[in-house]
């Protein structure tokens, strides 16, 4: 029997912080895959599989040393927490300089000193895509790009939501969030803050996405995200460092992630996963419960734990002390 | 303003290759110069039930690739004056289409003074069934009472507003649903979906319901169109959607248990 209330893999947790300050994250979406071996009789010795986990995107402008350390000694000095053994990506999309001048193993170990830890390199040219294989760095695509058309087989589909505990944070699809018609965002990634900005902003901003929970200064609030348009079966919209509104359907199939809270003004027949950073504030709003899954900072429960007394009504989800809560709205 | 209209649905087998026959033979009807193209590369089908096979010369493939001018290829019908085909290889794959060649081909044809042209889309959502949506600017999404096709035409609609060209551009793409093989006793038995509960899961604009009928089954079987059967409940129920289509109220027909064509169909079957 299912048990009202499960843990999904907390994004958070793998970083041993709750209140982890973000300034800009990128999820990796992923599919459950199966290694699939030869021997029959063998089992797999690993299975892989997709997780959802929060980094640090450093949005690098130039290529001057000195600054970069004179930004981040500010930055830490700012945020201290935030710098704690925390995978980062380096980007080099804004990057304005030779890229071919680039010391990417000098600022690697920058960046080392100050608890930050380059996992991969984005945006970056084929011979600087050489140097980072030396350096054991893994390349992400580029962000601007949008993925070639390629469609995903069916097969590969599935709403894992009632086996899988894990599912929480398992988004189905890979089918990025272009999705989003209602809203020009066209990437499933928004970073929430000018990092590393080029000459004119402050080198280095906080990031204050809805996880904030330091009480430290906020910047500006980040944008919400509106989608008028039926979120269809397969498609996936984030909101990132912020709410999501939707003035539409959410079908089954259909998948909700963000930040902050999470409002559908329809029917709510797909999964919606609110402060997927690990906020534990964050609410879900839906003006019909018929959801496949809710879940808030990674405490979920599927649909058949959900088909009660409030199925089909116009409900909120919260969390109070690890147990998510459904309670009409009136 | 030519139009580019797709017949898709994400499963297989639920009658979009019967819906583009009859829907383009009724634009056809109606005096619109039409064109419908077969995208299911490898199984066409298209040609059996427009009773052209036997004048296949060349393909949709082989006009992509040059090796046949559009003119060389287009099949034009025996029934309507201007309806015209273009078939589907039989021998190649699928990835014979290119977005290019697509749409140097569609080009072509609203060159050509094409008002209507009907993209007969294969199943599934992989590469023919997306190179079949990406130029539409209309969809008729085909699907049957029952919660799987209507799961897949939900998916479909969504990759429509997503990857199509028209969103690409930040435009939409009219949408219309359309339920076929409609069983109105098995919708009151509670065995198949009724026609609002698929309209509440997806919430699109309804074209029409096309009644489960055998007279489908052997008006395919004689390469005839169903809506040339004036007589049979499905080809009224196609003639009807034509003219919502062309932007006309009409009111929905065979829904219920009740309807004339049910007890024709009754009638006819016991005579
Ligand atoms: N309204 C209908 N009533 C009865 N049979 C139908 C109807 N529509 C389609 N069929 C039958 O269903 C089968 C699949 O139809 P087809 O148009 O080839 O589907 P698709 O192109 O979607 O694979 C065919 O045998 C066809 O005759
Ligand atoms: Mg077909």
């Amino acid at each position: 029997m299912l048990s009202a209330n499960r843990r999904g893999i907390n994004p958070e947790s793998s970083f041993g912080k709750a209140n982890r300050r973000l300034i800009g994250n990128v999820f990796f979406m992923s599919v459950d895959s199966c290694v699939a071996m030869d021997q029959p009789s063998s089992a797999p010795s690993f299975r892989l599989k997709g997780g959802l986990f929060p980094l640090t995107l450093i949005e690098l402008a130039n290529g001057d040393l000195q600054r970069l350390r004179t930004d981040l000694t500010l930055k830490v000095a700012e945020a201290p927490s935030f710098f704690q053994q925390a995978p980062a990506v380096l980007s080099l999309e804004l990057f304005e300089d030779d890229a071919q001048a680039l010391d990417l193993q000098a600022i690697q170990q920058l960046c080392l000193e100050f608890g930050l830890i380059i996992v991969a390199l984005r945006g970056a040219d084929e011979a600087l895509q050489a140097t980072a294989k030396e350096l054991n760095l893994a390349i992400l695509a580029n962000s601007r790009t949008k993925p070639v058309v390629a469609l995903e087989p069916s097969a590969e589909k599935e709403p894992s939501a009632q086996e899988e505990p894990s599912a929480a944070k398992e988004p189905s699809t890979q089918e990025q969030s272009s999705a989003a018609q209602g809203s020009s965002d066209d990437s499933e990634e928004s970073v929430t803050d000018d990092l590393f900005s080029p000459v004119g902003a402050p080198a280095l901003e906080t990031g204050q996405p809805a996880t904030d929970s330091t009480g430290a200064a906020r910047s500006a609030p980040v944008p919400t995200k509106v989608i008028t348009t039926p979120v269809r079966s397969g498609q996936q919209i984030y909101a990132a460092g912020g709410d999501l509104i939707v003035l539409a359907p959410v079908s089954a199939g259909a998948e909700l992630l963000a930040d902050g809270n999470i409002h559908v003004y329809g029917p709510l027949r797909g999964r919606a996963l609110a402060g997927v950073n690990g906020n534990t504030e964050a609410r879900v709003f839906c003006q019909s419960l018929e959801a496949e899954l809710i879940s808030i900072a990674g405490y979920f429960r599927v649909n058949e734990d959900l088909r009660d007394k409030h199925w089909k009504k116009s409900v909120q989800a919260s969390l109070t002390d690890e147990t998510l809560n459904i309670e009409p709205l009136r | 303003m030519a139009k580019i209209i797709v017949v898709t649905s994400g499963k297989g087998g639920v009658g979009k290759t019967t819906t583009s026959a009859a829907i383009s033979s009724g634009l056809a009807m109606r005096g619109h110069k039409t064109a419908v193209i077969d995208f299911d590369i490898g199984l066409r089908n298209l040609d059996l039930i427009m009773n052209c096979e036997r004048r296949v010369v060349y393909d949709f493939v082989n006009v992509i690739n040059g090796e046949a001018t559009l003119k060389q290829a287009l099949i034009k019908d025996k029934r309507c004056e201007q309806l015209y085909i273009l078939p589907a290889s039989q021998t190649r794959d699928k990835d014979a289409l290119t977005k290019e060649g697509v749409e140097r081909v569609l080009n072509e044809l609203i060159e050509h003074g094409f008002e209507y042209i009907i993209c007969d889309s294969p199943a599934g959502i992989e590469h023919g069934a997306f190179m079949a949506l990406y130029f539409a600017d209309t969809a008729i999404v085909v699907s049957n009472p029952e919660v799987s096709s209507v799961r897949d035409s939900d998916r479909i609609l969504g990759i429509l507003q997503s990857k199509s060209r028209r969103a690409e551009q930040g435009l939409t793409v009219k949408e219309y649903l359309l339920v076929t093989r409609y069983n109105p006793g098995r919708v009151e038995s509670g065995d198949m979906l009724g026609v609002d509960d698929v309209q509440e899961i997806l919430s699109t604009t309804l074209l029409g319901v096309i009644p489960d009928s055998e007279s489908v089954l052997k008006a395919s079987n004689q390469g005839l169109p169903i809506i040339h059967d004036k007589e049979s409940d499905a080809g009224q129920a196609y003639a009807d959607a034509v003219a919502r289509l062309l932007g006309e109220e009409v009111d929905h027909r065979f829904l219920s248990v009740e309807s004339k064509g049910f007890f024709q169909r009754l009638f006819r079957r016991s005579a």
